[in-house]
Formats: C-alpha cells, sequence, structure tokens
C-alpha cells in the first residue's frame, strides 16, 4: 500500500514535470534540455526561502514560482531566441544545454554541495488510511499536480490563450497574420513551464534532499516520463509520469537501489525504440502530413 | 575531385597552400616535441591527441549525421572500462582490449541510435542523457565489473610484452590518433561522406538521390560511437587508472564544447577543438568553480555567433572572397552527349508510366481524385492545372512522398504503389522540386556527382585506404559531372557554393543532378517558376535535347508557351480530377481548359 | 488609403518583386492579376508584414507601415486571408472564428460581432463545433473570410481565395466579396481566375515575374487580349 502511494505520488510528480517540458514543446516543437535545471532551481530557491528566512510556505513556493518565471524568459531570451526557424537549426540543443551547465555550477557555488533536508508540508504529518500511515505530503503532491494538470488542460481547451498557443504550434505564421504575436506565446509558454518546474521541484525536494545535483537526479526523470508518455500531450505527460513512478517502485523491489534510475532509463529507451511517438503520441500537435505539402 | 580537371581560385590556392603548411608544421612539431619536452607537456599532448580521436567520433556524429548526442562521456566510458576488464581481468594483449572496448561501445551507440529511423533527431539528444545516466550508474554501482566508485587500475601498457614508458605511449597514441584523422577524412571526402553530409543539408533531396537516409544516420553513430570508444581504450591504457568521475557530465561539456569551437562539419575543427578546449581550463586555474560556468556560457553564445566554429569560420572567409576566377583546363574536344550515357532499359513496354484511378484526402479535403494518367515512353507529358488543383499532390504520390489514399501506380510494368522514395530513385525515376533542393555544403560539382551514387561500386574499406579502384571510380564520376556540368553552362562554376548560383541556375543544377540519375523517367516540378525569360528558352533547349535522347519526362509547369512548345502530351486537371487531355493544339483550345484557368465567362 | 511605392522584395539574395507601385483607395475593389510565380503572394505577405521589404513604402492611411509587425497592422485594420485558406484544422470552427478574434479582449464585442459573423454565414453557425480540417474547401474559404472579418477591417487582403474551389463556390465567394465591400471594407484581391475577379473589381494591376505590366479599370484589362497571353501563352 505505502508503495503505490508512493508510486502515485512521485509519478504526479514526474507527471508535472514532463507537462512542463510538453508545454514548450508544443508550441516550439523544442525540447527545454535546461528544464532539469530549472526545476532544481526552484527547489533550491525555496528551500533557501524556507529555511534562511524563515518564510511560510506559501510565500517560499510564490516567490520561487516568480524567480523560475524570470529566470525561463531569460533563457529563451538568452539561448533561443535570436536562432531563427528552430525546425532547421538544430543548435537549440546545445544552447540549452549550456544554459542548464550555467544553472547548474551557478547553484554549486550559491548553494554548497551538502544536499540539504527540506521540510515536508503540514511537518511531515501522517494520517492512517487502509491500515498504513500516508504522509500528508504526499497526498499533496498528488493533489497538486492533478489541480495544475485539469488547469493546464482547461487553459488550452477553453482559453482565447489556450486556442492561441494550439494555434502557434500549429502554423506560426498564420496564428501572427491573427494578430498573435507568436514569439510572445512562446515567451510565455517558458514562463508557464518555469513556474510549474519551480512548484514540482519544490514539492519533490522534501523526498530527494535538495541540493544542485537535483538536475541529473530527478530532472532527467521528466524527460524519461515525458518520452515514455508522449510529448506534448497532458494526459501523455500523467500516463508516462505515473508508468515511470510505477516502474521504479517495481525496480525499487527487484534491484539493488544504485540501478533504479538505470531501469527508469532503459525502460524509456526501449518504449521509444518501440513505440517512437511515446505511449500516447502527440497526436494533438501531430503535424505529420503537412510535410510533403512543403516540397 | 580530379585536381587536373578544375583548378581553384587565387584565394582557394592560397588557403590550401597555408593549409598544407599549417599541417606540415603540427605533424612536424608533433613529431618532435617528445625530444624536447618534459614528461608533463607529454603527457598533456597525448591526452590531447586522446581527444583529438574522441571529437573526431563526435564530429562524425553531430557534424556530419546531424545527431546531437549527449552521450559521447558514455561511449567513451563503456571503451575504457571494457578494454580495462579485458586486459586486466581476461589477460588480452592490449589490441584485442582495444577491439573490444571500441566495439562494445559501437555496439551501445548501435542499440540507442536504432530509433532514428522512426523520431526526430532530437529525440536522440534526450534517449542519450539517459544512456549518460545509465553508464554512470554501473560504473558507480557494480563493484565486479568496474571496481565501483573506487576506480580501477591498469598496471601497465603492454604491447607485444613490451611495457611501454611515456615516450613510446606518446607516439602510439600519436599513430592511432593519424589513422583516426585520416580515416576521417578518407570517408567523409568519399560517397560515404557525401551522402551523409547531403543527408544533413537536406533529408528530402538525400531521398531523392536514392539515400535511404535512417539507415545511414545509424551508421554514422555507429561509427562515432566505435570512434569513441576507441578513445576511451586508449585512455584507459594511456592513464592507468579509470575513475567514473571522469565519465560525467562535466566530461559531456567537454565534448560538447570541443565540436561547438572547432566547428563541427568540418575535418580540421576536431583538431583545433580538442586543442582549444584543453587549454582553455589552464586559464581557470585560480578559479576552478568558474570554468564550468564559462563552459557553459561558450555552449550558449558559440552556436549563435560562430556557428561553424573556428574551422568553419575560416574556411568561409576564405572560400566568399574572390570566388569569381576559375580556369578549367580544356579537356578533349568531342561533344559530350546525353544519349550515350542513357542507361537502355530492355523493358519494351511502351507505357512508361501508368496510373490508376490515384486519390488523395487530407482531412476533409480531396486533394487528387480518382486521376488516371498514362505516359508513353520517350515523351514529354505536361501535367497542368490551375493553382490548388492536385498537381503537386499527384506528383508526390508518384515519386513515393505521399501515399495515395487509393489507387495504382505502374511504373515500367511493375507495381510501386506505396514505394519508398529511395527506392523508386534505384528503378529509373528521379525529380526536380517545386523549390530548390540543393546541398548547401557540397559543391556545385559535387551536387552533380552525387547524383551518380548508384553507379559506384567501391567499398567502405577502398575509401578508407583510398585504393586505385575508388580513385578511379570518383574521377571518372566527377568527369561526367562536369560534363553534366558543361550541358547547363556552369562548367566553369564547378568548385562554388550553390549558395552563390542565381535561382535559374540553381534549378538547372538540379536538373543535371536528376539527370545523372540516368532515369527513365524524369519528373521536374515546376522547373520554369522563377526562371527569366532568356532562362526558360535555354531550359526549352535542354529539355528537347533530353527527349531526344529517349528519356521520358514528366512535367508540371505554368509557363505555358514552354508547355505549348515542348509537350508531346498534355494532362489538364481541377479539383483534382482530369478534365481534359490530348496533344498541345487540342488543349490549347479546348473551352473547358480556359475557363479552368480564367473562370467563368472567357 | 493603400500606397504602395517601389517596393522590392526578395529572399535572400534573390530579388522576387522588382520596384513596384500601386494604390488603393477607400471603397474600391482592386485586383492584382498574374501567374504562379510572379509575386503575387509575396507582396500581400510583405503589405501585412509577415515578410520584410527591401526597399520601398507601404503606407496605410497616411502612416508608413512598412515596418509594422502582422498584430499592429491587425488592429489598424489590416486584414489577411491567405493563399489555401490556412484554418486550422484540429481547432473547432468556432474556435478557428474566436481566434479572428484574438485582439479583441472585449468579451461583449466579440459576442455580438459573432452574432453578426453567423447571421452572414448560417452554414458555419451549423457546424461551429465540428473541427476545422472537416470542412469542404468551400467551408474551409467562407470560415477564412469569417474569421478574418471579426475584427471588423478596413482593407481585406485575400490572397488566391478561389485557390482549389468549384466554378459555383467561385462564384459564391466573389459575391461574397461584393457584399463585403459594399458593407464599406476595402477589398484587395489576388487572383489567378482573371475573369470572375475582374467582373468585380473596380481597378486591377497584371503582375509579370514581378513587375508590373498592366494597370486599368477592371472591365478595360477583362477585354484586353494581353491577359489571356499571360495565362495561356499566345500560341
Amino acid at each position: 500500500m505505502q508503495e503505490i502511494i508512493t508510486a502515485l505520488s512521485n509519478g504526479s510528480i514526474y507527471a508535472l514535470m514532463a507537462l512542463a517540458i510538453g508545454i514548450i514543446y508544443s508550441t516550439t516543437q523544442i525540447i527545454n534540455f535546461a528544464h532539469g535545471s530549472v526545476i532544481m532551481i526552484g527547489a533550491m530557491t525555496s528551500y533557501w526561502l524556507l529555511s534562511i528566512f524563515h518564510m511560510n510556505y506559501i510565500t517560499a513556493i510564490i516567490l520561487a514560482v516568480i524567480i523560475n518565471i524570470v529566470l525561463s524568459i531569460v533563457i529563451y531570451k538568452v539561448s533561443v531566441e535570436k536562432l531563427g526557424d528552430l525546425t532547421q537549426n538544430s543548435g537549440w540543443i546545445v544552447t540549452l544545454f549550456g544554459a542548464g551547465i550555467i544553472l547548474d555550477n551557478t547553484a554549486r557555488m550559491l548553494f554548497g554541495t551538502e544536499p540539504k533536508a527540506y521540510p515536508f508540508l503540514f511537518d511531515g504529518k501522517v494520517i492512517p488510511i487502509f491500515g498504513t500511515k500516508i504522509m500528508v505530503h504526499e497526498i499533496m503532491m498528488i493533489l497538486v499536480a492533478v489541480l495544475i494538470g485539469a488547469l493546464y488542460q482547461i487553459v488550452m481547451q477553453k482559453t482565447n490563450f489556450g486556442r492561441a498557443v494550439r494555434a502557434v504550434s500549429f502554423r506560426p505564421d498564420t496564428a501572427r497574420i491573427m494578430g498573435i504575436r507568436s514569439n510572445r506565446i512562446v515567451l510565455m509558454c517558458f514562463a508557464i513551464s518555469g513556474a510549474v518546474a519551480a512548484i514540482s521541484g519544490a514539492l519533490i525536494a522534501p523526498i530527494t534532499f535538495a541540493s544542485y545535483t537535483m538536475t541529473y537526479s530527478v530532472g532527467i526523470k521528466a524527460f524519461a516520463a515525458a518520452l515514455i508518455g508522449g510529448l506534448g500531450n497532458t494526459r501523455g505527460a500523467f500516463v508516462g509520469g505515473l508508468l515511470l513512478g510505477l516502474i521504479e517502485e517495481i525496480a525499487n523491489m527487484i534491484v539493488p537501489g544504485g540501478f533504479v534510475d538505470s531501469i527508469s532509463f532503459l525502460i524509456m529507451i526501449i518504449v521509444i525504440i518501440v513505440l517512437p511517438g511515446g505511449i500516447l503520441s502527440a497526436k494533438l500537435f501531430n503535424k505529420g502530413e503537412l510535410n510533403a505539402e512543403k516540397i | 575531385m580530379p585536381n587536373s580537371l578544375i583548378k581553384a581560385n587565387s584565394m582557394q590556392k592560397k588557403y590550401s597552400r597555408i593549409f598544407k603548411m599549417v599541417c606540415a608544421a603540427a605533424l612536424l612539431i608533433s613529431f618532435v616535441l617528445p625530444l624536447f619536452a618534459g614528461d608533463y607537456y607529454m603527457r598533456l599532448i597525448s591526452l590531447i591527441f586522446i581527444y583529438i580521436i574522441l571529437a573526431v567520433g563526435y564530429n562524425i556524429s553531430a557534424g556530419f549525421s546531424g545527431i546531437t548526442s549527449f552521450a559521447f562521456a558514455a561511449h567513451y566510458g563503456v571503451g575504457a572500462y571494457v578494454s580495462a576488464v579485458a586486459i586486466t581481468r581476461y589477460n588480452m594483449p592490449f589490441l584485442v582490449g582495444l577491439l573490444a572496448g571500441a566495439l562494445a561501445s559501437g555496439l551501445v551507440g548501435l542499440v540507442v541510435s536504432l530509433p532514428a529511423s522512426k523520431v526526430k533527431h532530437h529525440y536522440l539528444a534526450l534517449i542519450s542523457i539517459g544512456l549518460l545516466e545509465i553508464v554512470q550508474q554501473i560504473l558507480n554501482e557494480w563493484q565486479w565489473f568496474t571496481g565501483g566508485s573506487g576506480g580501477m587500475y591498469i598496471p601497465s601498457w603492454d604491447i607485444f610484452s613490451i611495457s611501454l614508458n611515456n615516450f613510446q605511449k606518446y607516439y602510439v597514441i600519436f599513430i592511432i590518433m593519424l589513422f583516426c584523422v585520416v580515416l576521417q577524412r578518407n570517408l567523409m571526402k568519399s560517397r560515404w561522406g557525401r551522402d551523409l553530409i547531403a543527408i544533413k543539408n537536406n533529408e528530402i533531396a538525400a531521398a531523392g538521390v536514392g539515400i535511404n537516409y535512417s539507415k545511414y544516420r545509424i551508421a554514422g553513430y555507429f561509427l562515432s560511437s566505435i570512434l569513441a570508444g576507441l578513445a576511451g581504450s586508449v585512455y584507459a591504457s594511456f592513464s592507468g587508472y579509470l575513475s567514473p568521475d571522469t565519465f560525467n557530465f562535466e566530461f559531456t561539456v567537454f565534448i560538447l564544447l570541443m565540436a561547438v569551437v572547432g566547428g563541427e562539419g568540418t575535418l580540421s575543427g576536431p583538431i583545433i577543438g580538442a586543442v582549444f578546449v584543453t587549454f582553455i581550463p589552464m586559464l581557470f586555474n585560480a578559479a576552478p568553480d568558474l570554468k564550468q560556468i564559462v563552459f557553459g556560457a561558450l555552449l550558449v553564445i558559440l552556436p549563435q555567433v560562430m556557428p561553424a566554429g573556428i574551422a568553419g569560420t575560416i574556411k568561409k572567409y576564405f572560400k566568399e572572397i574572390d570566388n569569381n576566377n576559375y580556369i578549367v583546363e580544356k579537356t578533349e574536344g568531342n561533344e559530350f552527349d546525353i544519349e550515350r550515357n542513357v542507361i537502355k532499359n530492355n523493358s519494351e513496354i511502351e507505357d512508361i508510366l501508368v496510373v490508376k484511378g490515384l486519390t488523395k484526402r487530407f482531412g476533409g479535403v480531396t486533394a487528387v481524385d480518382g486521376l488516371d494518367m498514362t505516359i508513353k515512353r520517350g515523351t514529354v507529358h505536361s501535367l497542368i492545372g490551375p493553382n490548388g488543383a492536385g498537381k503537386s499532390t499527384t506528383v508526390n504520390m508518384i515519386t513515393g512522398i505521399d501515399k495515395p489514399s487509393e489507387g495504382s501506380i505502374t511504373f515500367n510494368g511493375k507495381e510501386i504503389t506505396g514505394d519508398k522514395f529511395f527506392n523508386l530513385t534505384k528503378k529509373g525515376l528521379s525529380r526536380t522540386y517545386q523549390h530548390v533542393r540543393l546541398f548547401n555544403n557540397l559543391s556545385v560539382v559535387e551536387n552533380v556527382a552525387i547524383g551518380g551514387r548508384l553507379f559506384y561500386s567501391y567499398s567502405i574499406i577502398d575509401s578508407i585506404f583510398r585504393t586505385r579502384k575508388m580513385k578511379k571510380e570518383e574521377r571518372k564520376s566527377f568527369h561526367e559531372a562536369m560534363e553534366y556540368l558543361k550541358i547547363i553552362n556552369l562548367n566553369d562554376k564547378a568548385n562554388y557554393d550553390p549558395e552563390s548560383l542565381s535561382a535559374g541556375q540553381q534549378k538547372l543544377l538540379e536538373l543535371a543532378r536528376a539527370l545523372y540519375m540516368k532515369p527513365d523517367l524524369l519528373v521536374l516540378d515546376e522547373p520554369c517558376a522563377g526562371l527569366s525569360e532568356t532562362e526558360t528558352m535555354e531550359f526549352a533547349k535542354i529539355i528537347h535535347k533530353i527527349r531526344n535522347a529517349g528519356i521520358s519526362i514528366l512535367m508540371i509547369e505554368h509557363h505555358m508557351d514552354l508547355v505549348m512548345e515542348i509537350s508531346d502530351y498534355i494532362t489538364v486537371i481541377d479539383y483534382g480530377k482530369k478534365i481534359a487531355e490530348g496533344d498541345p493544339a487540342s488543349v490549347n483550345t479546348n473551352p473547358v481548359v480556359k475557363t479552368a484557368y480564367l473562370g467563368e465567362g472567357a | 488609403m493603400l500606397q504602395v511605392e517601389n517596393l522590392t522584395i526578395g529572399y535572400g539574395k534573390t530579388e522576387v518583386v522588382h520596384n513596384i507601385s500601386f494604390h488603393v483607395k477607400r471603397g474600391e475593389i482592386i485586383t492584382i492579376l498574374g501567374a504562379n510565380g510572379a509575386g503575387k503572394s509575396t507582396i500581400l505577405n510583405t503589405i501585412v508584414g509577415l515578410h520584410q521589404a527591401k526597399q520601398g513604402s507601404i503606407r496605410f492611411q497616411d502612416k508608413e507601415i512598412s515596418k509594422n509587425r502582422p498584430d499592429q497592422l491587425v488592429r489598424r485594420g489590416i486584414r489577411l486571408v491567405p493563399e489555401g485558406r490556412q484554418i486550422f484544422p484540429q481547432h473547432s470552427v468556432l474556435e478557428n472564428i474566436l481566434l479572428g478574434a484574438y485582439i479583441e479582449k472585449n468579451a461583449k464585442k466579440v459576442q455580438t460581432r459573432l452574432q453578426s459573423i453567423f447571421e452572414s454565414f448560417p452554414r458555419l453557425e451549423e457546424r461551429k463545433n465540428q473541427m476545422g480540417g472537416t470542412l469542404s474547401g468551400g467551408e474551409q474559404q467562407m470560415l477564412a473570410i469569417a474569421r478574418a472579418l471579426m475584427t471588423d477591417p478596413s482593407l481585406l487582403i485575400l490572397d488566391e481565395p478561389s485557390l482549389g474551389l468549384a466554378p459555383i463556390i467561385v462564384g459564391e465567394v466573389f459575391d461574397l466579396l461584393k457584399q463585403i465591400s459594399s458593407s464599406g471594407v476595402t477589398v484587395l484581391l489576388v487572383e489567378q481566375m482573371a475573369n470572375s475577379a475582374l467582373k468585380i473589381s473596380d481597378r486591377a494591376y497584371v503582375l509579370e515575374t514581378g513587375r508590373i505590366v498592366l494597370e486599368g479599370r477592371g472591365e478595360e484589362i477583362r477585354t484586353n487580349s494581353d491577359i489571356a497571353k499571360a495565362y495561356l501563352g499566345n500560341v
């Protein structure tokens, strides 16, 4: 039972991380390789605000979200905007990776190398359900993830902004003659993605400890979840995230601790070889048939 | 390229002279260095040599095959550990260990690049991060195999039971490095390299000359991971101690930076990159914390301000100045004629292409609707119709780019419906494109020569050792390519970049490439769009020549003067349906056609 | 209303449009005719700000607009109905129309505008929950026009509205344009269906390989044999 809850709660956060990657991917068809670092920065800044400045949880997370929004916008401005047509120029793979490296090492210098114990929500209070003790924090992880996922889905489907995002992802130039500033939309998506990353980082940090190495220990799982589920697709992100949570728990039982992540990534690679688009392939943003038109 | 045929201009001559001098100097310095340098510098330079091998490997992947990967630290590590285990635990000789390391890394590369045939290449970058993590964990945790985080020792480096000292190690590494650099050059300057460059440049056009791009990508990545594994194996024996920490993210950054600084996709880039990036950290001895941040910043900035790296920028500088004065030596006088080069297909089938009930639906719109069409051998057949009538879609289905929703296509008596584009070229179908698709990283003459890639027979071994067979075939191929350039009057621009040509010349160049594929049926998609009046006239003459040589032509064209003049038969379509067909005169007077073009009331 | 002077446009090193000038007066319907590759779409894309001109000026209501972004021009009342309609196939019909009003933040205005659009395009109202991609070609063209009308533009630019449409539908589209024009919208049209377009046009320009070769009143040009020549050759 405890294992299932852990799988669900971790999986929800992986889903949230994958969702944030998908937000950027669906508008620009690029993968933010600095995303792991953005998650880490979200966790580290909120940790600092909590423990050094003794803020309350809500204020700390809100501030961390704001910092992450600014950070994501800077990342876009510095490493992506000038590259031009991103489908032609694959320079973004390297520039975004470089941006991540800058963040990681800056974080290492600022926050030190020691992993820090990050406080649980509600002081780690547990409530007994079905005979096991479950932390309120874990329940919050699931709730927040589901809430954000649902909110994002509603925004995408029902609002002006959501329509514009989908329009930009499908035909950026046509979107522009509707009066949509495609660049602005992309920028907003980077900002939203950063905000979601901050929340997911802050929620998972109590479980993994807060450290600059979260980029590798946690951030990379965001990519695995996104790939397993299907990039740029909300449901895909949740399927991928929860599956990854489950895989980890199962792997935990059968292989030595050090190999758990390897199993997750191995499964990711297998999924890509067998089902290139992920389990729920990204149908919403499928551009397949348009390619021939360009010839 | 055969030197007898084309002389470079003065600037390029100067470049190649300087280049040769620098190469000779570098070789000489590397050769005599151990005589002067102390142990420290000898080890450092040896290390640079190893990095050059690694950078060459990465360059073949990222620079030539277009796969950016973060896993090269992992490939390097796999190579190092496998060879170390083979040597220390199984007492294998060094060379076997070297081979085992390289192969192991190659196999890993093969597995992760398998999806290359199905996914966009940035997926591979993502997968490679996963691979890097997996390898990291295995190196740290699998005590029995790797010694875990404590590391692993290789007591000595023996070749044929001689234990090498630093001095000898230096020369062994030097030789292996030279071999890899020459290997890269020979491969990239052969048909394999041109194919890879072509794919990276323009996937669709590459498929158009018959390249199965996913296979090539996988092969390219396989080769580059072998080289990375080789570098790792050499490193293992050279350093004598392996620690998992060597093969981490930081090292990945180092590898990427070598490529970015030196210049991806250039032959000398890896060397320049390895030298620079090894020396950059020395500037940060005082502040090692800053090193990674500066590396990261360089990765962010360089691709934006200097996308071609140091080597690419220098090359561009010498290329762009004074590009106008090529002198071509006179070759033998006899007039080249296309006919001599047409491969006579023994097929006696009169109807070279038969299309039946061809239909294509995109969502709710039917672009082509039950089209029937027959092209007779040796004719110029034009497909005309107003904009949006479905002509391009038809041609895309015939050439295998689009899959028909319904209907059948028979070419030379064989059903080809749904065949892949790159397979059709082998069956004698070649095409040009509405929007020119040339390989801009290849020269004009190479662009033509790649059309003849199906007629090469030399193997990959031939190219590595530049055998006589390879040289002979290359010379022949380029001679013939020059002949095609003469037909389109571009022979004096053989060494140019295609981008420097006018729009009309680019179209002609594309035609020459398609011709060199020696097709039975040549498909031209709006060959004269954007051409001037005189260029169009020139074009008409060439089409006549081609037809007289016995090649059938299917052409989409809007330029009605031209269509009426050179077509033997015309099919007119509108709304995806055939509305008229016949010889030019009857089509021209057909009222239905006029209405389709001008609207009601003509 | 719109004045284009000495406009030169190119992609990279190649020039596509050479030094052309033309103007559109308030309330007119103007047609630019020309064969494929003559540079028509390039001109329109430059006017609406998708592409930057190399040289020359574009003035709209006496203000220079050649450096403006597309969204600024939409605000000023210039709307383009692009070539090939380019509706969003995976948005519903209603969403497509609402996207047309993206810059209008006043929900009430959007609603009234939507009502009047549905009055003029009852077929779109019937299908408002269908995906855009499932519409027929003619319906898609109506949708593309309706979408552009959502911001009440003063200049409506259409790039080959007849493209790929059956003759009857083409007639419907041109009737619609006539209606739109009589409601006070200036219309600039690029066409290859010369006859149908010229019938409703006040004036027309003929474009050949990036140059304007002929200019005149719609009827005049319609009876001019040079037009037929430009399309069908002089055989």
